[in-house]
Formats: structure tokens, sequence, C-alpha cells
């Protein structure tokens, strides 16, 4: 019976794709599933070399990063084995380790896996093995227009504290001319605005659960963070705010409308208007999660008939050789190649070259702490490394949205917000 | 359904050969076997491709079911073992936007419904009159109808709506930038400058997020309202209208009384398929606010599906019941239409 309906699940999930992967031991034909970003597009053309070298065959599913992580989660989750290999990110991969739904992975010695950099290799594994590996990989800091704040007599330092970084928004801030002190994100989704607001948690002190994984969105440090929050952008960002994520901003700040935005170190490589300075993330007294940690990794789904060539490719698209050879295709050059992944990559003085923002995004992802700690009993900084997260992150994101609108008060958004991740919390058995 | 005979019955007797025909038939196919053999293949396929996803469906919703668990694994495989009875009902029911999605999603399509046949009714009745060029506007109205759910919702909330670089954002700086030059003028000026700055609108926003679906449903579908109004004020008397006017009637009245009674079929029509199509709204939704204060069924089973399948089966089942009680509405208030 279980069987069966598995079977038939499996069944109802493949219609969608008639991807069917060879099963004849030594497999020439591998079915990757890729989020459609910059980086993994251009691993397709890349990999038209592997494929000369060693004659394995590439399909790609190229998805839409919510299509696919509803995609590859029911697939893995029900054994459907559409794909060989899986992109997957920092929020799965632990838990999937942990579940058993991933491959341990296990690389030559020519990998140097020690060259990975540290927090990757912390929030991609579980239990101390590596579970998946780290494409490209990114923290957060602050981007401003330096032209600006030099205009205003105000300057943003590394690790600043939210009331300066406040105080140097509102000084640039001239809606008249169409600049907007800060851009933020506030779309809602757990890896939309809920991604920035709690790394604005982490620095108040807050977390999301405690040890017993009971939420804590009424305490104090969530007020306090949340009223910053709803007050900074409210008064210095642009309107629509509630609307925006890494896409819309990068739009806005690329038209001249923003002075200054916090977002994903990949952002800097996008930047073209003038005077771009750098800062790592703000904080309010705890600069422990103050900016996130994220990466896009690969993984190979538990059972998959090809796991040995799959394995194969993910060594190859992961390692230092891949770095190059993105770095010197005539199609892509230095300013392309995936970063956040490998210390070696940030010594390579052609990328230093290409890649001004590139001491800025070491500094910061060495810094960013995915560990559990006194403060917080999960793994993950800008989320919780549990199944449940997604479900909770998004019903309290909107409730954040909600209070960004106008439609509620902070409080009452709180409340809102921990009501339902109780109910969340409760229903999946923690308490 | 409809009894579409009846259809033909009204406008014309039934053609005698139809009748014929259709008895020879019966005589030769006395023996009922062969054809039942023959319809079996697809009569089996139809009642597999609509049991088997609804028996899963119900099944879920009666058991713990869940993608991935550390707490309890032992839910992660679905197994009779974890029936729950309505406990995931009860969950759904009391949800955080559950009744608001019921709410939220009559609004939505109550408020296109309304948009779409008033504006269908004017503009199908303009376009009917002859003028140069009429093929041409007639292929432009129809166009939105054709563009897809995603695009359209993509192309209005960052082109039209964005409050900074869209349409709506750009009017309004414009607006303002003008009344701050009138502002200069001597004696009208302190009439201007009484005037307030305005503030663009965002239509992502909670309070404003099921408005920017309305429009942009509403552009969409008016096309197809505006499609069949066309088609059928082909067929309207035009020598009832020449007596109309003949006795002095005007426009307006003749509209009321002669063209709206005529086209009250074809607007049951396009209500009832409007309602079926706009209960299970998603792109838009998605698109415009990620459901902050914008949320109906379907939705709701989505955002349940990224863990809670049982939850998201039950969402499913309340989704059918919902259609359904819809579906006996509507389906009576078409048919007695098209019966009297």
């Amino acid at each position: 019976m279980k069987s069966l309906l598995n079977s038939a699940l499996g069944l109802a999930l493949g219609v969608a794709s008639a991807t069917v992967a060879v099963a004849d031991g030594h497999a020439k034909e591998l079915t990757i599933a890729i989020v459609n970003n910059g980086h993994m597009i251009n691993m397709q053309k890349v990999a038209e070399a592997y494929t000369e070298e060693t004659g394995v065959k590439l399909n790609w599913v190229s998805l839409e990063e919510g299509v696919l992580r509803e995609q590859v989660t029911s697939d893995t989750a029900t054994g459907g084995g559409q794909y060989d290999i899986i992109n997957i990110g920092m929020q799965e991969a632990p838990i999937w380790g942990a579940a058993g739904w991933i491959e341990p992975l296990n690389f030559g010695a020519d990998y140097d896996v020690d060259d990975m950099l540290p927090a990757m290799r912390n929030g991609l594994s579980h239990d101390g093995t590596l579970y998946a590996a780290p494409f490209y990989g990114e923290s957060s800091m602050v981007m401003y227009r330096k032209d600006l704040t030099d205009a205003a007599g105000v300057a943003i330092a590394d690790n600043d504290s939210w009331d300066n970084v406040k105080a140097a928004a509102a000084a640039i801030h001239n809606p008249d001319a169409g600049v907007y002190g800060a851009c933020l994100r506030g779309k809602p989704g757990w890896g939309d605005n809920m991604a920035f607001v709690t790394t604005v948690v982490n620095s108040f002190g807050g977390a999301w659960f405690d040890a017993d994984f009971k939420p804590q969105l009424e305490s104090d440090e969530w007020k306090a963070a949340i009223n910053f929050y709803v007050d900074l952008l409210g008064d210095y960002g642009p309107p629509g705010s509630e609307g925006n994520s890494f896409n819309e901003i990068l739009a806005l700040y690329n038209e001249g409308k923003c002075g200054m935005w916090i977002d994903a170190t990949i952002a800097a490589s996008f930047l073209t208007q003038p005077g771009v300075a750098y800062a790592q993330s703000p904080n309010a007294g705890n600069p422990v999660g103050a900016n996130w940690l994220w990466a896009w990794a690969m993984a190979v789904p538990a059972g998959s008939p090809n796991a040995a060539e799959s394995q194969a490719f993910i060594e190859w698209a992961t390692s230092k050789e891949y770095i190059k050879a993105v770095g010197n295709h005539p199609d892509f050059g230095w300013g392309k190649v995936p970063t956040g992944t490998r210390a070696s990559t940030y010594a390579i003085p052609e990328f230093q070259a290409a890649a001004p923002f590139a001491a800025a995004e070491m500094a910061a992802i060495e810094s960013a702490a995915p560990a559990a700690t006194d403060i917080k009993p999960y793994v993950g900084v800008q989320f919780a490394a549990i199944p449940e997260f997604p479900e909770v992150g998004t019903a309290v994101a909107q409730e954040i949205a909600a209070a960004l609108s106008g439609a509620k008060s902070v409080d009452e958004a709180l409340a809102a917000a921990q009501e339902a991740a109780n109910a969340i919390m409760s229903e999946a058995g923690y308490f | 359904m409809v009894d579409a005979s009846r259809l033909d019955h009204r406008r014309a007797p039934k053609p005698v050969f139809v009748k014929l025909q259709h008895r020879k038939v019966t005589r030769a196919m006395s023996n009922r076997t062969l054809p039942r053999i023959l319809q079996t293949p697809s009569v089996l396929l139809l009642l597999i491709w609509m049991l088997v996803p609804l028996s899963m469906t119900l099944y879920f919703s009666f058991i713990r079911y869940v993608l991935n668990s550390t707490i309890r694994p032992e839910w992660t495989t679905p197994s009779l073992s974890n029936w729950r009875g309505f406990g995931n009902y009860q969950y759904v029911l009391n949800a955080k936007d559950f009744w608001f999605a019921i709410q939220n999603s009559v609004f939505i399509v109550s408020s296109v419904l309304v948009l779409t046949v008033i504006l269908g009714l004017g503009i199908a009745v303009l376009v009917n009159r002859s003028f140069p060029g009429r093929g041409i506007v007639r292929v432009l109205l129809i166009s939105p109808f054709f563009v897809m759910p995603a695009v359209n919702a993509v192309l209005w909330i960052n082109m039209i709506l964005d409050p900074v670089l869209g349409l709506n954002g750009l009017a309004v700086s414009g607006i303002n930038s003008i009344v701050e030059g009138l502002r200069d003028f001597p004696v009208l000026g302190g009439f201007f400058s009484m005037w307030p700055e305005l503030e663009p609108i965002s239509f992502r926003a909670t309070q404003t997020s099921a408005y920017a679906v309305i429009m942009m449903v509403s552009w969409q579908w008016t096309p197809f309202a505006v499609l069949i109004f066309m088609t059928s004020l082909q067929s309207e008397d035009e020598s009832q209208k020449e007596a109309a006017t003949l006795d002095g009637a005007s426009p307006w009245s003749q509209f009321i009384n002669l063209t709206v009674p005529h086209l009250a079929r074809p607007i049951a029509i396009v209500v009832m398929i409007q309602s079926i199509f706009h209960l299970s709204l998603y792109a838009e939704i998605e698109i415009v606010s990620r459901g902050n204060g914008n949320k109906n069924l379907p939705y709701l089973i989505g955002e349940f599906t990224s863990n809670n399948i049982g939850a998201a089966s039950a969402t499913g089942i309340f989704a059918v019941i919902l259609a359904n009680i819809i579906a006996i509405f509507l389906l009576r208030m078409v048919g007695k239409s098209l019966m009297d």
C-alpha cells in the first residue's frame, strides 16, 4: 500500500517532466536541476567543455527559485528520481543530509576541500559530513553612494551602529531629487524580506526560537528590531517598499534612486552607479548574525542510479579549475566567476582587479556565523535549518509586510505572527 | 449542465433528418455490447484521470503527511497508521488566513465580474456600429485576452503600477512638478500652494494589493466579455430597434429595454465561465504581493505544500466544496435565464 501510493505520487509528479535518466550502470546522461540565476546559466555554457572531455551528456532543467524549491523538494521527498543533480540552498542542505535524502560527498585530494571557506563548509554539512558542494556563496553588506554621503558630511563605518546608519540615511534622503535614503527588502517571503529582517533581529540580540523551539516573535528584541526596520524604511525608503526584493532594488539603485542598500554581497557586481563604497553590516550591539550567509550548492539525491557520475560532475563544477575556466572563457571573464566558495578565488590577481568588492565580500562571509549559539538553538543566520521554517517564515513575512504597509501596528503584526508561528510549530509536533 | 438542445429548439424547429438518422442508428446498434466495449478504455481513462487525484487528496487530508520532519519522521511516509480524522480540517479552519482567503476570493471574483460585464457591454455596443477601421479596433480589443496571466501581472505591477519607476510613480511626480511650477504665478500661485503634494499609491501594500489584482484581471477578461457580447449583438433584431426609434424611444431606453434583455444569456455565460476561472487565480496573487493582504484558497494550498501535505489536501477539499457551492448557485441562475 505504502509503496503503491509512493509510486503513484511519484508518477503524478513525474508527468510534468519528460526527462528520463538512463540507468544502465555507466550513464552517459545526467539531468541537472538548477536555479535560473546568472552563475548557473553560465555554467551550462562552460560545461560544454566537460561534455567534450568526458562524453557525459548534460540535460539542464532551469527553474525559478520558488518553483525549483517546490519541484526538488517533492521529487526528493518522494524518491521521484527525476534529477541526478539538484541545486539546493543552505537552508535545505543540512536538513536533507540529516533526513538521508541526499548523498554524502567525498572528493579526491586534488579538490582541496580545506580551501572551501569554513562558514560555507559548516553551513552545508550535517554532523561534520559535507552533503552539498557550494557553487557560489554570499553574505550581506552595506553598499552606498559615497558621493552623496560625502556631500552630506556623514560617513558609514564597518560594523557601524544602526543609529548612525539611520542618521546617514536621513542625511542623504532627498525624495524631491528622486533619491531615497535607504533601499531595503520588503517583499514578503522567507528568503526575501525575512532574510534582511532576521539579520536586524539578530543584531538586536533576538532569535526565531528558544531552546524548546517556541517562537520568540513577541520578545523585546523582535519588537525593537521591527520598530526600527519599519521606521527606517518607512521614513527614508522609496514608496512601495513592501514590494521590493533583490531585483526590484537593483533596478532602483541603478536608476540612481537609492543612497544606500543593504543586501547580498553579489549585488556589488551588478552596480552601475558611480562612487559605490562598501561597509560591513551594522548592528545594535550584537554583531553575531548581523550579516547573512547563503549558498547555492549542488547535491546528489539519495539512491540516484548515477551517483558516481553525478559526484564527478559536482567535483568538477565546484573546483578551482572551474573558476579558472570561467575566468578565461571568452564569453565571461574574471568579473563573472562564481564567488564566495573558495579562499583561493580571492587570491587570484585577475579576479581582484575585476572585482573591487572582493575584500569586503570575503570579510563578510568569514564573519558570518551559522552555527547554533546560546541565543539560538538552530543552525543558520537568516533562517533556521528546520523543515518547518519556510512555512513559519512565509507567515511571519506577510505580517511584517503588513506592518510596513501601515495596515497593522508593529505590535499587532508581531502578535499575529507569533500566533501563526505557534500554530505551525505545534502542528509539526514540537510542543 | 445546461441542455443545449433546448437552445436550438427555441430558435428554429428541429430539422427532420436528424430524427430519421437517429432512429436508423439506434436500430443498427440493437446489439449494445460492441459500442460499450469500444467506449470502455476512454471511460476508464477519464475515471482514473478524475478519481485517482481526488481520492489521493481525500486520503492525504485524513492522515498526517509532511514532506520532512526531524521531530516526527514517521509522518513523512503516507500511511494509515498516521490517521488523523478531521484533524487537518480543523487545523486549516483555524489557520490564520483561511476565512480571509474565502472572503477575499469572493470579493475579487465579484468585483471582476461587475467590472468586466459593465465595461464589456459598453465597449461591445460602441464597436457594434460600423466605422472606418472597425476590424483593426476589434482585433486590438481582443488582444489582452491572449496575454499570459503571469506576463499580464508582471507588466502591470512593474510598468504601470510601480510607485517609483512605473507609470503611476511618473504620473504623480509629473503632476507634483507641474503644481510646483504653477505656484510661482502671481495670483493663481496662492491657490495652487494650497494643493497638497501627491503621494503615489503602492499597489503591493496590504491595503491595496487586492485592487491591483482586480484591475489586471479585469483588463485581461473584459475582451472576453466584449467578444461574447459582440457576437450576440449581431443577432439583435434591427427592425425592432427601427420601430422603437420611430416611436420616439431614446437610445438609452432602447439599450435598457431591448439590448440588455437580448444579452441576458450571454451575460449569464460570461458570469459563469469567469467565476470558474477566477476562483483559481494564482499567478497574479503571487506576483503582486506574495499573499500580503491578498489570498485565495489555491494560494493557501500553495503555502501549505512547502511541507504540510495533509493540510494542503484538506484545503484542496475545502476548495472543491466552495467551487461546488458556487457552481450549483450559478447553474441555477444560468439555467433559469436559459430556460425562460
